[in-house]
């Protein structure tokens, strides 16, 4: 084995495991403690998705209102399930594709402690008034810079572990997790200046900050896992490596400008929307690159995809970002947003960009990951396929009737005609459907937080013998 | 296809020393089993290249043309296409702007129903001024009134401010021929040049009528005026 | 109170600006620190980074629901 580049790498010292091992701690607590977030933020959902259809429901105490409610859902989901899971899977990625142990992990898990501590302050402001009242940062400002520090903190390891890597190339994951651990502490520093005052401008602000959020911190850390497990579990090469290059750099290129196509009609200057939209139509080139990338490396091997939890949420994860890429850009047109804008297509479309692709890599990336840190097996393959159908089934039972029927209320609130009640009354077997739907994702995520307690804390039966490695405990 | 490209790295200029015994060579026999790419460098179908032709292209000629002023000014463009529709004249209503104007300065103190309040605010339905002699309404609108208003049912001490300077000719023509359409009031409308008309002819005075002054100023314009609209047709 | 409101209220609007190019400069300078340090030279290695011997490309893993099933016939 003298060849190339696995001759850098001293895999005595550097072997997969012996890094899974100095991971195990940091990547864990952060992966523990979005799951908790995940569940709060679940049942928040469920109370917002209720209210939409029954208003009276448990609006008796102020704190249980929508206005409270639902904005603490997105912000526990945004700040805690996907940004703590995502900076975990983030890390424990960069150790395996730069060949270095994860460096200051007693920080990591300290700064994880405050984010647990900001996240559970902000949560307490929000219920109870204190918001900014802006869409995606709602937690006051003071919370914010916290959540944002504790990234950065995390980000500067990964930083260290980019100069001290024992491998020459960057893997495609490792750029996009370097420039989204670059940009988010960029985002949220902005975003927190007290120059926003103007409501036009604070609006721009606005979807500035959150459609870059997911564009350039999510977007990234999702593709990293899925350009590194892919390959890992088919077990073959990415289809092309410079395509993938291409698609990185076409995001780097073309995404930060996207945000204002949320204001279209408004009274920002029309010179920052059109480019707005041209740049989220540009974003089809590294769509299209990166779909074609990943559907090449698995097509034929759609056994490793059955026979693979990860592979499941993973591919179904890809798919999502191909499909809900190409819809925000077809959505950005002015002619499109015409209908859709101020509808619950808009509110279905950023869960298929949230959920069906975020959250749905996390959860493929964490059943790769949490054996390897744990040395612990999965405890039932039946309750990880139930996670998954569920997750799966759920998604689109919540998308689908709601992106039609905001498409409905689109068309009858451009009709005069038509009172404003009745467009009320339209919506309402679709906000149904979406609660059903609710319930379903829910129950995939107690599965998840189960089988999460069972692995980390290791209780019940042991496997007979770990299937992760089962190639060299034969040999043994 | 991955040979050649093999061969040509050998023959780069970089002087690097390149290895041909690469992960591939070992693997290769587990590799070659699958029919699909194996080098990690493919170059992506053609329809790939002809999207993101075609993609750039639309970026580029949408920015174009709709790229509007590039300034910080606020302007909303481009949301209605330019031409038929947009060009369509609105005939002006009186009425309908009369009442726009009723409602958001007269019905605080005349009421939505125009019928004052009793002592104070006299009311406008039937009222002699407001039917027959509309020119007494307009003054009064246009410099206020104040002191008793003696009435055959009633009497009236309240204020009337002036509006003369936040209503144009045209509101207060509108708002005149309003009440007198309205309140089961059944006279004609009254033209804004009527109005103009009056303004001129009372430019001089200042502060507010009483109900003695106001009768002295419509008869020093009244010779002046064009013919009186025509009454009421009961 | 003042101070805030004496700001242009355009203000923000180039802070946006400035931080996106910033953004995509940032994008441009990883891209030109990629060329120069040489990450492009050979482009065939980048898909093999997330193999080596222990788990080398050719071998699927994390094939959890296949050894279910090899086990159940077993």
């Amino acid at each position: 084995m003298s060849s190339g580049h696995l001759s850098e790498i001293d895999s005595s010292v550097q072997s997969i495991r012996f890094l899974d091992g100095k991971a195990r701690y940091p990547v864990l607590f952060l992966i523990a403690s979005g799951v908790l977030w995940l569940l709060f933020g679940s049942l928040l959902a469920l109370l917002a998705s209720v209210k939409m259809h029954a208003p009276e429901f448990l609006g008796q105490w102020s704190f249980l209102t929508f206005g409270r409610v639902r904005p603490l859902h997105l912000n526990t989901m945004v700040y805690g399930w996907a940004s703590m899971t995502g900076a975990g899977v983030a890390l424990w990625l960069l150790s395996r594709t730069l060949r270095v142990a994860i460096p200051m992990r007693p920080y990591i898990i300290g700064v994880t402690v405050i984010w647990n501590i900001a996240l559970f302050v902000g949560s307490i402001q929000i219920l109870s008034g204190f918001t900014r009242g802006i869409e995606w940062l709602e937690f006051p400002v003071s919370t914010m810079i916290v959540i944002v520090w504790c990234i950065l903190v995390i980000g500067i390891a990964a930083m260290l572990m980019l100069f001290y890597r024992n491998v020459k190339t960057l893997y495609v994951s490792v750029w996009y997790i370097i420039a989204a651990f670059l940009w988010l502490p960029l985002l949220g520093g902005v975003s927190s200046l007290p120059i926003f005052n103007s409501p036009t401008v604070q609006a721009g602000m606005n979807w500035w900050f959150a459609h870059n959020a997911l564009g350039l911190w999510f977007t990234p850390i999702g593709l990293a896992a899925a350009y590194y497990f892919i390959p890992k579990v088919v077990g073959r090469p990415i289809y092309s490596y410079g395509l993938s290059l291409l698609g990185f750099w076409g995001l780097a290129l073309f995404y930060n400008w996207n945000g204002f196509h949320h204001l279209i009609g408004s009274p920002l200057p029309t010179w920052f929307v059109t480019i707005s939209i041209a740049a989220s139509v540009m974003m089809i080139i590294p769509v299209v690159v990166v779909a074609v990338n990943h559907h090449m490396t698995v097509v034929g091997s759609f056994s490793a995809v059955k026979h693979s939890p990860t592979l499941r949420f993973v591919v179904f994860g890809a798919m999502s970002y191909t499909f809900v890429s190409l819809q925000g850009s077809l959505q950005a047109l002015r002619s499109t947003n015409e209908v859709i804008h101020f509808t619950h297509f808009v509110v279905a479309h950023a869960h298929i960009g949230m959920y069906a692709f975020v959250t749905m890599m996390l959860f493929g990336s964490c059943y790769y990951i949490l054996p390897r840190l744990t040395n612990w097996e999965w405890q039932s393959h039946k309750l990880i396929k139930a996670h998954f159908w569920l997750s799966a089934i759920g998604i689109i039972l919540y998308t689908v009737p709601l992106q039609i029927g905001g498409v409905l209320q689109g068309l009858a609130m451009n009709n005069p005609d038509i009172p404003f009640m009745d467009t009320m009354n339209l919506t309402i077997p679709y906000l149904i459907a979406r609660s059903v739907a609710g319930v379903l994702l829910t129950a995939g995520h107690l599965i998840f937080a189960y089988l999460v307690v069972r692995i980390v804390s290791k209780v019940g039966l042991r496997p007979e013998a770990p299937t992760i490695w089962k190639k060299t405990l034969k040999e043994t | 296809m991955a040979e050649n490209s093999e061969n040509k790295k050998n023959e780069n200029a970089f002087g690097d020393e390149e290895k041909n015994d690469s992960i591939f060579d070992i693997h290769s026999a587990s590799l070659r089993e699958q029919p699909l790419p194996e080098e990690g460098n493919e170059r992506g179908p053609w329809w790939m290249y002809v999207i993101i032709v075609l993609t750039l292209a639309f970026g580029f000629f949408y920015m174009g043309r709709y790229l509007g002023e590039v300034s910080d000014r606020a302007h909303v463009l481009f949301t209605a296409p330019p031409g038929a529709e947009a060009v369509e004249e609105v005939e002006f209503d009186l009425i309908a702007e009369g009442q726009r104007i009723y409602t958001r300065v007269c019905q605080a103190c005349h009421q939505a129903n125009g019928e004052g309040i009793s002592g104070v605010f006299p009311t406008l339905a039937g009222a002699e001024w407001v039917v027959d002699k509309p020119d007494y309404t307009v003054l009064s609108i246009l410099n206020g009134l104040r002191g008793e208003l003696v009435r055959e049912r009633a009497t009236y001490d309240g204020v009337m401010p002036q509006f003369g300077s936040q209503l144009d000719d045209q509101d207060i023509a509108a708002v005149v021929s309003y009440i007198r359409t309205s309140f089961g009031n059944d006279a004609g409308e009254i033209q804004p040049e009527r109005v103009t008309q009056i303004r001129e002819l009372t430019a001089d005075k200042s502060g507010a009528y009483t109900a003695e002054t106001i009768e002295e100023w419509i008869a020093r314009i009244e010779p002046d005026l064009e013919e009186s609209p025509e009454p009421a047709e009961d | 109170m003042i101070l805030e409101t004496s700001i242009n209220i355009t203000f923000g609007i180039w802070v946006l600006l400035l931080f996106s190019l910033l953004i995509l400069l940032s994008g441009i300078a990883l891209f030109i620190w990629a060329y120069f340090s040489g990450q492009f030279d050979d482009i065939n290695k980048g898909a093999q980074l997330p193999f080596d011997e222990e788990e080398p490309p050719g071998e699927p893993t994390d094939q959890i629901f296949k050894k279910d099933e090899s086990n159940n016939e077993a």
